[in-house]
């Protein structure tokens, strides 16, 4: 366990001290900023409230979540896996005393604390930026609800970036895995707007998991659909794993 | 790699495999209530044009601003194989009552007009036709029906429905301010905005609030029961959509329509009883093409203008002169004249005579002549029934730096 803390924290600071997790959330702030000129324009434009204090943050959520968290949570997962080999870096990482799983282990929690900051920064400025700037009142279960919606978001991600990782074994190449990534997600995309009843088979339909946990939540459909991310999870996670265990020098 | 090892992530893999297939098996097959609603609606339309023999339809509708109502309506419409009827009733404001009555058969069309308590009778070709309503037999509506879907994203979630006993089923949808994603809210407040704004004007004592931001829905709700066979026979929904007027002021703008589809089968429309009441006959004689030749006999100009240091100035009009030949015949003759100091403009001037033949029985001609050069060429005249004007047209423009439109209107003595 010591180990696998130990490997974590170093994988963490090598993506921080790397530009791309820095850039991510630079570019998030810029979302989070359009989104906002957006809204107000909408508002003087048109003379709809769009959305309200309560509701920005969500607003973002939803646009950040379907399209620029997933694109840096793939770059910044081909970056740790197919990007050691590329830079012959891997090498150095498994001569360390350290298994392979607790070191592939260690690259994931690497991952997910990624994901986790960068929700949370979203999440922060988000909130603050539609306090200042848009109508409405927002009360502590409005906070309640912007929290556990970022908070939620988490395991979408997580299991997309999954998926990547195991892509990302797949092909040893860092841009052949980006591309094969982005093939499949608007693959995805495409096939869930096609063919909409089978839309739970496709994980990119869950990315905005948050949506199904307001209001009147049906058991039936978050049961579902967790147990959809948990399989695919599963699946990645071992496939990823036995592509990355095979790996000779 | 070890033999354990590799057990175990086959045995996850494997599942992962299961959980996925048997899941994902698991929702494909459970139809969501929004699924279910949505084919009951599309078997009622089907129903209603291709398996019942009648059926009455009827929709109540208000609307109310902070309580007070701007307008409400009740509108019955009944439809058998071989006649349809409808009578509607508006209320606008507190006062201003309208009502309109419609039957409709194979022999005749009868329409009421409440203001002078007079029905119009109109004379039918003698087979009826039923009128399609089913939306999802154009395959446009489908590929629209898909949008929507993408549209409303996951409000789809929130229609819940219960079956019965019987086998009716139960819709019932809920949605609250925070639930309606921003886009939507959006999207919808300025459609409703634009739809209000050009009613604020209605002469009647209560009018619709004049919205001008802050616009948002506050809350939908609706139901709807289906009978045993997937028909729906009832429909309730509700939405309030809240704003602030110029003035600062907060509206709330509340809508309700219920639909009722009852008397399935066994709905009778009878032809009204007129006797004793005030009966016009009406033939569209009024509007149809005839006494085409003699109607437009006579002369007709077009003004040709320039403009000239930003003024706009007449150079010269356009003539043409029909006279009657016969019930489908004229004869023409078409000149330009230039008022003097602009015969410049006018170097190649067209003066013809031809001859125009209506086209079949529509409100159209052809003509042939011979143009300046000696070749033969054919033009168009088109005829205004309504505002008596000719529509001339001979290869538009023959001049560079002249334009004119080919509207004439008749000269009256």
């Amino acid at each position: 366990m010591e180990e696998l803390r130990a490997a974590s924290v170093n994988e963490i600071e090598r993506l921080f001290k790397k530009r791309k997790a820095i850039v991510a959330i630079i570019i998030s702030i810029i979302a989070i900023i359009l989104g906002q000129l957006v809204v107000v324009g909408i508002r003087f434009g048109i003379g709809s409230r769009a959305a309200d204090k309560a509701e920005f943050p969500l607003l973002v959520l939803f646009i950040f979540v379907n399209a620029i968290l997933p694109l840096f949570t793939a770059l910044v997962s081909i970056d740790i896996f197919a990007g050691e080999f590329s830079q012959n870096t891997m090498k150095i990482a498994i001569l360390r005393p350290i298994s392979r799983l607790k070191l592939f282990l260690s690259k994931i929690v690497a991952i997910a604390f990624f994901v986790f900051m960068n929700l949370l920064v979203v999440m922060s400025l988000s909130t603050l930026i539609g306090m200042l700037f848009n109508p409405g009142n927002i009360s502590f279960m409005h906070m309640l609800k912007i929290v556990s919606a970022y908070l939620i978001s988490i395991f979408p991600v997580l299991t997309v970036a999954l998926m990547v990782v195991f892509l990302a074994n797949l092909f040893k190449n860092g841009t052949a895995a980006f591309f094969a990534s982005t093939i499949v997600f608007l693959g995805f995309k495409v096939l869930e707007f096609l063919f909409g009843s089978y839309k739970i088979m496709f994980i990119t339909s869950m990315l905005d998991w948050y949506s199904r946990w307001t209001g009147d939540i049906s058991v039936q459909i978050v049961t579902r659909e967790f147990l959809i991310m948990l399989a695919c999870s599963l699946m990645a996670f071992s496939g990823g794993f036995y592509l990355f265990d095979k790996k000779e020098l | 790699m070890g033999r354990n090892k590799r057990f175990l992530m086959a045995f996850c893999f494997c599942l992962g495999l299961i959980i996925f297939v048997s899941t994902a098996f698991a929702d494909i097959t459970n139809k969501s209530g929004y699924d279910q609603l949505k084919d009951s609606i599309k078997y009622t339309f089907k129903s209603m044009d291709k398996h019942l023999s009648s059926y009455t339809i009827t929709t109540s509708t208000s609307i109310k601003d902070n309580g007070k109502l701007i307008m409400s309506s009740e509108e019955v419409k009944k439809q058998s194989r071989t006649a349809n009827e409808e009578h509607n009733t508006y209320l606008y404001g507190n006062t201003q009552k309208q009502s309109y009555y419609y039957y409709n058969d194979k022999e005749i069309s009868v329409s009421y007009d409440s203001s002078n308590d007079t029905y119009y009778i109109y004379e039918n070709s003698g087979d009826y036709a039923k009128v399609e309503i089913d939306p999802f037999e154009d395959s446009l509506t489908n590929e629209l029906e898909k949008l929507f879907d993408l549209f409303i994203g996951n409000l789809k979630d929130c229609i819940i429905y219960e079956k019965r006993e019987d086998g009716s089923k139960k819709f019932s949808g809920f949605v609250d301010e925070g639930q309606i994603p921003a886009i939507i809210n959006a999207v919808t407040s300025f459609e409703f905005r634009k739809e209000i704004s050009s009613r604020t004007y209605e002469k009647s004592d209560v009018k619709y609030p004049n919205l001008k931001d802050d616009v948002y829905i506050k809350k939908l709700r609706g139901t709807a029961t289906t009978n045993k066979n997937g028909l729906i026979e009832d429909v309730a929904a509700a939405c309030t959509i809240t704003g602030k007027d110029f003035d600062g002021i907060n509206h709330d703008l509340s809508a309700e329509i219920t639909i009722k589809v009852n008397n399935i089968n066994s709905t009778r429309v009878v032809k009204p009883d007129l006797a004793g009441k005030k009966v016009e006959k009406t033939n569209n004689k009024e509007n149809q093409v005839s006494n085409i030749t003699e109607k437009f006999e006579g002369m007709y100009k077009n003004d040709i203008v320039i403009q000239n240091d930003g003024k706009y100035e007449k150079i010269g009009e356009r003539i043409v002169e029909l006279a009657r030949l016969d019930d489908t015949n004229f004869k023409g003759s078409y000149t330009e004249e230039y008022v003097s100091g602009y015969e410049d403009y006018f170097i190649s001037k067209e003066t013809f005579d031809f001859d125009a033949t209506l086209i079949d029985s529509s409100a159209s001609a052809k003509y042939t002549y011979i143009d300046s050069t000696g070749s033969e060429k054919t033009g168009y005249i088109n005829f205004d029934t309504v505002n008596g004007k000719i529509f001339f047209s001979n290869n538009g423009s023959r001049y560079k730096d002249l334009s004119f439109d080919n509207n004439f209107s008749r000269v009256f003595e």
